[in-house]
């Protein structure tokens, strides 16, 4: 097990019970989608995995150590973090922009220069090209559409070859057609370097398209845990009959609730 | 041949994918023959019908080497597949052994980019084509137009091959096509095509080309074997592939690592370098024109520096209310200067901004008129009105407001042309008036910066106006010169602590008014 979560409980100080007492495991090389409406939970579950939120009960164990203060700069040392807005540097060209993912290594005083090695900047080009935007290396990102911009943003996540890619809603501010390319994305890499994949979802036919495992949120509960192979719309639907608001179903849905 | 490599062949297989669109291009016999005659045992072709089969063939160890077509990469990724490539073709007249798929429209086509060929008329190869679907597919994707939807265009016309692409997009029997970048650059060279007829509208990444493969499990001096031969087969025989003659072949890890590394450049460019440089120089000369002289300045004005200070202590504070008084009235000057500034600067600043200005010779008076004020100094403008109106405050404070008019107008233009136009469209979109626009969008989101603006105004005026009394016009200035001709130094150094502290005062207020407005 990569990650192993048992009973996390988050309360925020305004009340809002986040997470009411969840347990999950995590294989290695899985892709899960952890699937839920907005207020679900689920951005608070990712954050509490990378120490971004300070869960108030419950242990989160990373290869077997349990996650604390002390050992959170090796967990992030081994994870990376695609964001839904992207979070670019938009006045930074896509390379620097995937050169910040290895600052972390970098000698503080070169960097502070913008000056990377050699086999940095190689390494920072051949994760452009594995998303396919090597041509765009010294292009500024805020030139670049959506999509090439969340590719930008993939590929500073996975150039310090990380064993988890957290990923928060990465196509909830792309188009439908865009998000399935990310999507794909996402799944290739996670297989082509064994990557682990946790990856925030509010609309269910994508996770039903590209993960390998769901994991529905409600309430801050986990309501649903399968593999997605034995899953189906219809029955994600009347798991979430009752509580299911927000959670997109399909495309159609999409436009409706637009509307 | 070392008998060890035979203990398992007495011929070895090579099965070949159908290329999809350049089968003629796909001439292996040389090769193989080549191959026969070093390695010492027969090397047959086999051509497959399709990429399976060949797959099959090499899975199943009916054949060792294969050519699968330019789907074999996306197989070879995954570390169980059953083979690896050891040597990818450049083609003749290139260096890295990539392609590229380029969409191309007619010379007179009204497609520019490639979000305009929506609802045009689209030229597609198979759908196992590299560079005449597959890529495309990707390429048009990422500008929101789906390939499999027969929706996105007015009709799809499918092509065998991509000379039949080209062709039908010269004779306008299609608008556009994505097409291979090694057929373009093949029917110009041969005259089949002129560059006048087409443009190109966009070109996709570039695409590795179709390597030779192998079984992983051959014994290694197999492998070596075959991969020396073919790495150094074209010093010897014509090698073809994929797309025609090849110049050679190449190891694939060793041109993916040249690839990258062609994308290396310096972090510093040199238009930076320069620039660094550029200002070193011109800073050294300005030095060595000014005859700054460090040891000097720090010897010989240390001793001067030195007397002055000594005669001006201890400061004399004995008319302190009548310092008060005139710190007072330059205050006064610099507050009213400054109102001065921010009503005279409003109009112009809004005039003056190039997305607000109703046109062109409007927005040129305006910044004219900003560059007149700043380019005169408070002193001079003081200087003229102390004659025209007389001594007194009056002088001072329309000087004042006339010079950061000037700067205040600069300032509120910059910021009013940094906002965030995209409010400004939504609310024009509603129905709003070019000054409803203004008031609605432009003026919650220069605010912030409009009053941080002022503030500084009002802090720079404060300071000026205690030098405005030397020319006449009002305030502490004044004090300061008297006190200066009449040599008394203690006098000076007070009204110095006087204005020191006061602007330190004024100072503590406007951080102070900054946070909690900004």
């Amino acid at each position: 097990m990569i990650l192993e979560i048992k009973g996390l409980r988050k309360t925020f100080d305004d009340g809002t019970k986040a997470l009411q007492g969840v347990d999950l495991s995590v294989k290695l090389g899985e892709f899960v989608v952890i699937l839920g409406s907005s207020g679900s939970g689920k951005t608070t579950l990712l954050r509490s995995i990378n120490g971004l939120v300070n869960p108030e009960a419950g242990e989160i164990k990373f290869f077997d150590r349990v996650i604390s203060s002390a050992t959170l700069p090796d967990l992030r040392k081994e994870t990376g973090m695609v964001f839904q807005d992207f979070n670019l540097v938009n006045n930074l060209s896509s390379l620097n922009n995937v050169l910040t993912g290895l600052l972390d290594s970098s000698n503080s005083f070169m960097s502070m220069l913008y000056l990377f090695s050699r086999e940095q900047k190689i390494q920072a080009l051949k994760c452009l090209e594995m998303v396919g935007l090597l041509d765009k290396a010294y292009s500024r990102v805020d030139k670049l559409s959506g999509g090439q911009k969340q590719r930008v943003g993939i590929a500073r996540a996975i150039i310090k070859n990380p064993t988890l890619l957290l990923a928060d809603e990465p196509v909830a501010s792309l188009d439908p057609m865009i998000s399935g390319s990310i999507m794909t994305l996402l799944r290739n890499i996670g297989h082509k370097i064994g990557l682990t994949v946790i990856c925030n979802l509010h609309q269910v036919d994508i996770a039903l398209k590209y993960s390998d495992r769901i994991v529905g949120l409600s309430g801050g509960r986990i309501v649903l845990d399968a593999p997605t192979k034995d899953l189906d719309e219809e029955y994600i639907r009347k798991i979430y009959q009752g509580h299911g608001s927000g959670l997109f179903f399909n495309e159609d849905d999409t436009k409706a609730s637009s509307r | 041949m070392s008998s060890s490599n035979l203990k398992f062949f007495n011929s070895l297989i090579m099965a070949v994918a159908p290329g999809g669109d350049n089968l003629e291009g796909l001439d292996f016999q040389q090769l193989t023959s080549y191959l026969s005659d070093k390695i010492g045992i027969p090397v047959k072709l086999k051509y497959c019908k399709d990429y399976n089969e060949a797959m099959t063939m090499l899975s199943d160890g009916t054949a060792q080497i294969g050519w699968l077509g330019a789907y074999a990469y996306q197989k070879l990724e995954s570390d169980n597949s059953p083979v690896v490539a050891f040597a990818v073709g450049v083609p003749k007249g290139k260096n890295v052994p990539f392609y590229r798929s380029k969409f191309i429209v007619r010379s007179d086509s009204n497609i520019q980019i490639l979000e305009d060929v929506r609802n045009k008329t689209i030229a597609l190869g198979d759908v196992y084509s590299t560079s005449g679907y597959e890529v495309p597919r990707r390429e048009l994707l990422e500008v929101g137009i789906n390939l499999q939807n027969e929706g996105s265009f007015k009709a799809i016309i499918n092509v065998a091959n991509h000379d039949e692409a080209i062709r039908s997009v010269i004779e306008g029997t299609a608008d556009v096509a994505p097409v291979s970048s090694i057929n373009l650059e093949l029917m110009i060279a041969n005259r089949t095509i002129n560059t006048k007829d087409f443009r190109i509208i966009h070109q996709s990444p570039n695409i590795p080309g179709a390597p030779l493969v192998y079984l992983r499990n051959l014994e290694p001096n197999l492998k070596e074997q075959i991969k020396s031969l073919v790495l150094d087969a074209h010093n010897h025989i014509d090698v073809s592939g994929y797309g025609g003659h090849m110049d050679r072949y190449v190891d694939p890890v060793e041109s993916h690592r040249e690839y990258i590394e062609s994308y290396l450049r310096p972090q510093w460019t040199w238009r930076t370098i320069i620039g660094i440089l550029a200002f070193i120089v011109i800073y050294t000369l300005i030095a060595i024109d000014l005859e700054v002289d460090i040891a000097q300045l720090l010897s010989d004005s240390f001793l001067y520096m030195k007397d002055i200070l000594g005669r001006m202590w201890p400061p004399d504070f004995s008319n302190f209310s009548h310092l008060m008084l005139a710190m007072l009235e330059t205050v006064e000057i610099a507050m009213l200067g400054t109102l001065l500034a921010i009503t005279l600067s409003i109009p112009i600043g809004l005039l003056s901004a190039r997305n607000i200005a109703p046109n062109y010779p409007i927005y040129l008076i305006a910044r004219t008129i900003t560059v007149f004020f700043r380019a005169i100094p408070e002193f001079i403008m003081a200087m003229i009105l102390v004659i025209a109106i007389g001594f007194g405050a009056m002088p001072g404070v329309i000087a004042l407001g006339f010079h950061t008019m000037g700067f205040l107008a600069k300032f509120y233009a910059e910021s009013i042309e940094h906002v965030n136009e995209e409010p400004m469209k939504a609310i024009e979109s509603m129905g709003a008036s070019k000054w409803q626009v203004i008031a609605f969008s432009v003026v919650p989101q220069v605010i912030p910066s409009f009053i941080g603006n002022n503030l500084y105004i009002l802090d720079r005026n404060i300071r000026m106006a205690t030098m405005l009394g030397i020319v006449g016009a009002g305030g502490i200035g004044y004090e300061l010169q008297s006190s200066f001709r009449m040599f008394e130094y203690p006098r000076v150094s007070a009204i110095i602590i006087v204005i020191f502290l006061t602007i330190f005062v004024i100072d503590m207020l406007s951080s102070y008014i900054r946070s909690k407005v900004l």
